[in-house]
Formats: C-alpha cells, sequence, structure tokens
C-alpha cells in the first residue's frame, strides 16, 4: 500500500513537473520577443553555473526582475526564489556587474516603468542529465516570488535566456 | 591511458585571412578603392568639388597609396594611409569661427585613412586625431606622432573614427597617454552640453556608474580646385569654405572603488542607450581622468564598428587564458597562436576569438583525476548555438610535470572537444570516435607545427592520446598490438616527470 501512494506521489510529481514546463513554454512563446541579445549576452558571459548544482545536474528555472523607475531608472535586479540557493549565490556575487545599460534602448522604445521579467532556465542536455528538479510544487510556487515577495503589477517580459550545458568531456 | 585527441578531415575555416604580402593587400586595397569610388580618386578634378554638407568624404580625402603602413591586429589586415586632401578639413571642440580665417595649420588636427580587410572585404574609414593644446604646447606638428597603432605617452585629446559617408563610428578620449572615455555617436535630440549619469540613486546596488556628456564638433572645410596634373593638390584655387557639426557623447565609467575607465568596448555606448527625457540631470560630476585602456583591441583605442564587426574581437576577450601555471599558460597561447599554421590555432582563432558570441576559456583544475588531463564543459543557446561557450580545464596536479609537447597535445585535443560540441557533434565517446577516425593526421602535423623537430611517430603516438575508448584503438591493439604499445609508451615518456621525451619547463 505504501508502495502504490509513493508510486502516486512520484507519478503526481511529473505530472506537476510537466504541467509547469507546459505552462514555462506558453509563457513564453507568450512573451515579447524584443531582441535583448546583448543583454543575454552581456550576462551569459559573466555568469558562471556553480559547479555545486552542476555537478549534482540541478537546473535551474528562474526569472530576473529588473525594476524600473517612473523616470526609467533601473533600480534593482534580482532572481526569483525558484533559483537554487548556490544559483541566487552566483548571482548576487556579478549582480553589480551587469551590464543594465544594454536594457535603456529597450526602456525607452517601451517606456517602461515598471517591472522586466527575463525568464531563465539553465538546462542539462539529455546526454548529460535529466533535468529533475527535486521538488517541482515548490520550484512553481515560487516561480514568480522574489524574496519572499509575490510579483505583483504589470511587467514587461523579454525573451528568455535558455542555457545548456554539455556533458564534461576528456 | 586517456590523453588527448584529434585531427580532422573537415575543412579548414574559409574565412582565414588570405596570407598575402604587404603589397599585395595593398594593391588589393587600391584595385578595390578604384571600383568603390571611380572617380574621386584621380586627383585630377577641374571642377569646384564642395557640396553643400560635404558628407561625402570620398570628394575630400583620397587615400596616399605609395606611403600606406600595413599591419594585422586580431587577424585583420589594417592599412594606415595619409590623406590626400582636395582643400584643408580640421576638427574642432571651438565652435562659430569663421571657417574662412580658420588657422587649419594651427588647428591640431590630423585625418588619415584607415582601410580595413575582414574575410577578403575592404572597410574604408577616417581617422581624425585632434589634439588638446595642452598636449601640442604651440608644437602644432606634434600631432603626427601619432598614429592608428601608437599614441604619444602624454597625448591628450580625442580620436574619431568616421566612415566615408561623415558618420562617427566611434571615438576615444586621451589624456596623459591613456583612455579616459569611449565616444560615440549622440543620440537624437540631446543637446550640447547635456550630462546624463547612470547616478547611483537611480542605479540601485549597482557598482559603476557611466557619466556620460554630449558635446559638439565642429568640423572646418576647406574645398578647392586644382588642376588636372596636380596629383597631390599642391596648387588650390578657387576656394571655398563652410563647417559641419555633429554631436557626440563622450562617456566614461566610474566604478563604486573610486577608478574609472572607458565603458568595455564590448558595449560600446551608443547614443540611443540614454533617455535623455527619463535620466534626470542633477549634477555634472567631473570626469575621472584615470583610467586604463581597455583591452584586446581596444588597446590602441581603435576602430569599434559594430556593424561591420571590426574592433570588437579583441576588444571582447572571447578567448581568455585564466591558467596561472607558467608553463600550461605557454603552451596554451603556443596552441592557439594566430600565426601558427594549424588547424587548431584557426579553429580557436576563427571559431572562437573573431566571433564575440563563442568564448573559450582557458583555466587549470585541481579537482581532476591523475588521470584526467583536461575537461572541457560547454554550453549554449540551442536554438541558435549564440552565446556558445567553452572552459577548458587542464589538471593542475598532473600537467606542469609533462612535457610541453604532452601538454600541447592535450589542449589540441581538448580545443577539438570544444569545437565538436560546438558543431553538434555530442557525446564524449562520438567525439573520441570522429578523432581516431579522422583527425589524426591534422593533430599530428598541429603539433610538428609547434615543434618542428618532433618526429612523424611521436607526434602522431600524442595524437592518440585520450583516444583509448574508440574502436579504432581497440583495432589497433588487435591488428598491430607493437605499434600499439609503442605509442602508449611514447605517451609516457612525453607525459610521465621522468619521462625522457619532450621538453619540460623545470
Amino acid at each position: 500500500m505504501r508502495q502504490v501512494q509513493r508510486a502516486i506521489d512520484v507519478h503526481n510529481k511529473i505530472v506537476k513537473l510537466l504541467l509547469f514546463i507546459g505552462l514555462l513554454m506558453v509563457f513564453n512563446s507568450a512573451s515579447a520577443q524584443i531582441d535583448d541579445f546583448e543583454f543575454q549576452r552581456s550576462f551569459v558571459k559573466i555568469f558562471k553555473y556553480p559547479d555545486s548544482l552542476r555537478n549534482r545536474c540541478i537546473p535551474t528555472y528562474t526569472n530576473i526582475l529588473i525594476e524600473v523607475s517612473a523616470k526609467g531608472a533601473v533600480q534593482n535586479i534580482s532572481v526569483s526564489d525558484s533559483a537554487p540557493k548556490d544559483f541566487k549565490n552566483s548571482f548576487n556575487k556579478i549582480r553589480k556587474s551587469i551590464d543594465l545599460r544594454l536594457l535603456d534602448s529597450i526602456i525607452t522604445s517601451k517606456k517602461l516603468n515598471n517591472k522586466i521579467i527575463i525568464p531563465v532556465f539553465y538546462l542539462f542536455t539529455p546526454e548529460n542529465c535529466n533535468n529533475a528538479v527535486a521538488s517541482p510544487g515548490e520550484l512553481a510556487d515560487n516561480y514568480y516570488v522574489f524574496n519572499g515577495q509575490k510579483l505583483e503589477g504589470s511587467s514587461f517580459c523579454l525573451k528568455p535566456i535558455i542555457i545548456v550545458m554539455y556533458k564534461t568531456l576528456h | 591511458m586517456v590523453f588527448i585527441i584529434h585531427s580532422c578531415k573537415k575543412e579548414k575555416p574559409s574565412n582565414k585571412t588570405p596570407i598575402v604580402t604587404d603589397s599585395q593587400m595593398v594593391n588589393l586595397a587600391r584595385q578595390w578603392y578604384d571600383a568603390k569610388y571611380p572617380g574621386v580618386n584621380n586627383g585630377k578634378l577641374t571642377t569646384h568639388s564642395t557640396e553643400t554638407g560635404a558628407q561625402d568624404w570620398t570628394k575630400a580625402f583620397s587615400p596616399y597609396w605609395a606611403k600606406s603602413n600595413t599591419f594585422v591586429i586580431d587577424s585583420l589586415n589594417f592599412i594606415e594611409l595619409p590623406a590626400l586632401k582636395r582643400g584643408d578639413m580640421a576638427m574642432s571642440t571651438k565652435s562659430g569661427l569663421n571657417p574662412k580665417s580658420f588657422n587649419f595649420s594651427k588647428s591640431g588636427s590630423l585625418t588619415s585613412l584607415i582601410i580595413v580587410n575582414k574575410n577578403g572585404a575592404f572597410y574604408l574609414y577616417a581617422m581624425t586625431i585632434l589634439a588638446d593644446s595642452a598636449y601640442l604646447k604651440g608644437d602644432y606638428g606634434k600631432v603626427k606622432r601619432n598614429t592608428y597603432r601608437n599614441r604619444d605617452a602624454d597625448f591628450t585629446g580625442e580620436v574619431f573614427y568616421n566612415r566615408m559617408d561623415g558618420s562617427l563610428v566611434n571615438g576615444w578620449k586621451y589624456t596623459n597617454g591613456l583612455i579616459t572615455g569611449a565616444i560615440s555617436p549622440a543620440a537624437p535630440g540631446s543637446t550640447s552640453g547635456q550630462v546624463t549619469q547612470s547616478i547611483n540613486k537611480q542605479h540601485v546596488d549597482v557598482a559603476q556608474e557611466t557619466d556620460c556628456s554630449t558635446t559638439i564638433t565642429t568640423t572646418y572645410w576647406e574645398s578647392c580646385d586644382y588642376y588636372v596634373d596636380d596629383e597631390f593638390y599642391e596648387n588650390p584655387f578657387n576656394c571655398s569654405y563652410y563647417t559641419t557639426s555633429s554631436s557626440v557623447t563622450t562617456c566614461t565609467t566610474i566604478t563604486s572603488g573610486g577608478g574609472s575607465s572607458a565603458p568595455s568596448p564590448c558595449t560600446m555606448p551608443t547614443g540611443g542607450t540614454t533617455n535623455p527625457s527619463n535620466v534626470s540631470v542633477e549634477n555634472t560630476k567631473t570626469i575621472i581622468d584615470v583610467a586604463q585602456p581597455p583591452p584586446g583591441g581596444g588597446s590602441t583605442g581603435g576602430i569599434i564598428d559594430q556593424t561591420n564587426k571590426i574592433g570588437t574581437a579583441g576588444a571582447c576577450q572571447t578567448i581568455t587564458n585564466n591558467i596561472t601555471d607558467p608553463c600550461l599558460k605557454a603552451q596554451v597561447n603556443a596552441a592557439i597562436s594566430d600565426g601558427l599554421d594549424s588547424y587548431t590555432s584557426n579553429v580557436a582563432n576563427f571559431v572562437f576569438k573573431n566571433n564575440t558570441d563563442f568564448d573559450l576559456t582557458f583555466s587549470q583544475s585541481t579537482t581532476l583525476a591523475n588521470n584526467e588531463d583536461g575537461a572541457t564543459n560547454c554550453q549554449g543557446d540551442p536554438a541558435s548555438q549564440n552565446l556558445f561557450e567553452a572552459d577548458v580545464s587542464l589538471n593542475a596536479n598532473t600537467m606542469p610535470k609533462a612535457s610541453q609537447e604532452f601538454i600541447a597535445a592535450t589542449v589540441i585535443h581538448e580545443i577539438l572537444h570544444a569545437y565538436m560540441t560546438f558543431s553538434g557533434k555530442l557525446g564524449e565517446f562520438n567525439q573520441h570516435t570522429d578523432m581516431a577516425n579522422n583527425y589524426i593526421f591534422t593533430m599530428q602535423k598541429d603539433l610538428k607545427a609547434m615543434f618542428p623537430a618532433m618526429t612523424d611517430e611521436d607526434a602522431e603516438a600524442l595524437s592518440w592520446g585520450g583516444l583509448g575508448d574508440t574502436q579504432a584503438w581497440a583495432d589497433l591493439l588487435k591488428n598491430n598490438p607493437t605499434l600499439a604499445n609503442s605509442i602508449v609508451n611514447i605517451n609516457n615518456q612525453y607525459k610521465n616527470a621522468t619521462g625522457t621525451k619532450g621538453h619540460r619547463c623545470s
């Protein structure tokens, strides 16, 4: 009986994860396709995925939140609580070096004065890891939570940053 | 056996700059110029050459081919030529002067032409050096000491790069020979004297701020007629005078630690990156003139043309060698040397170095197993392969004791892993199989290019390193065990600290 319940739990987790990923894909496809490639490139160049996560095959599904003032100036940048702790730590280390000027033209052209969301996915190639998430429910709950605060109000979504990590070669 | 790599039957990248002599390059450039700008380079105009605005600079300047100077930066061929001027031209920060009475000989402004060859295509720019009076100290010929590659140690002023339609590409501000600001076209609507800042209070928690000021640069023109036999424009007549002007933005990044520098040339500030209507101007901080030149292509304050991807490769450091062990570091540098005639070097330089979207980083690791000489980690955007990054780690515990030849072979092996992953061939086994079947000869050739005295036998043996998991190696063991054993022994002789083959750093 216990084994059956366990199987159901696992099944539910998988279904929940698949549903969540499906929602992400819908979300992505609906997001604005504004070209923020320069920002993406700048971010990827300075952010190094933590070895502690990479070596344990822990992917990351998170959002970068960029808060913009009424005058169009960037006021804060953070990642959602769905990011693993080590990811957040690594992000915070390079946070001050992120070249936010690369978003100025988007902020200006779109007259943005509230929030920008950039989905960020660090995934593994299939031959490397299976991209399993230990607690899919927790991931879903925190995807739009930033430092414990739920995202509220309107926000402008940019193209996701999707990085796949290949298996280490020798 | 866990070593190295190899060769390829694939074609070499076709975008390598053809190897031509300096004079051939100049001749090719001249042919291109004559075809691109017919009728403007013969120096024999008999009619008045002024046009309102005069933004076709090819009618004002022509290359002085006999005094061309060629050089290579970041694998691109450059030709620097004095500009023959039909009349005169000078840039100035002073506006409102009568162009007819403007003293061109005391302007401190010098314009040369820069031709860049990239993958066979030519691009023409005008470089104008505008020296500050504090630098000239009355010696107006002093500005000629400065060239594209070299600035006087005490040079203070600006350097502008323009396309031949007169539009500004980029520029640099100098103070005592150091770059202290990046110059870019001002955003439409910017006004002179405007100061835009990413002030700390606006960019909360962002440890750097960028001060940008917009100024007007005035260009004074003298346009004259010349007789058809006046090849070098020495006897002008019917001269007319006018001015043109452009708004430029000069930005300096100041870090919270107090230092300052020109913004990264990877992300040259464009006039459009600031929003005059949204970014308030509350103070006018003085730009701190203490900075080191940006790295790579920006070290001389050169052309950064994002459109044509000129000057962006070196500036963005898309190959980074973070290795600290001097022996390992040197072998990495040798293997990817731009001047080396090797497949691996070509891959490194023309796939990674010359493309800001693909990065290659070398480091050393203390966590690799003793039988792992190196490792390559790759990541990228699966949709477009943009943002591709390859990190090659060398075993810091074992490799410093190996011979330089063995280290080089390992580096080549790992670079091939990076390139194969980039090319879409995934999986260690697949890549090793490809190396064993198709790349042995190429790696052998690359090693010989680095170590000309190495025997073919040794180079081939090192080429087999790390390929012990392949069917090709299994077949070799079965069909020719003597050769296979010899390959293993040769590798050991090159790898082990007590080995008798190769050159060791210590």
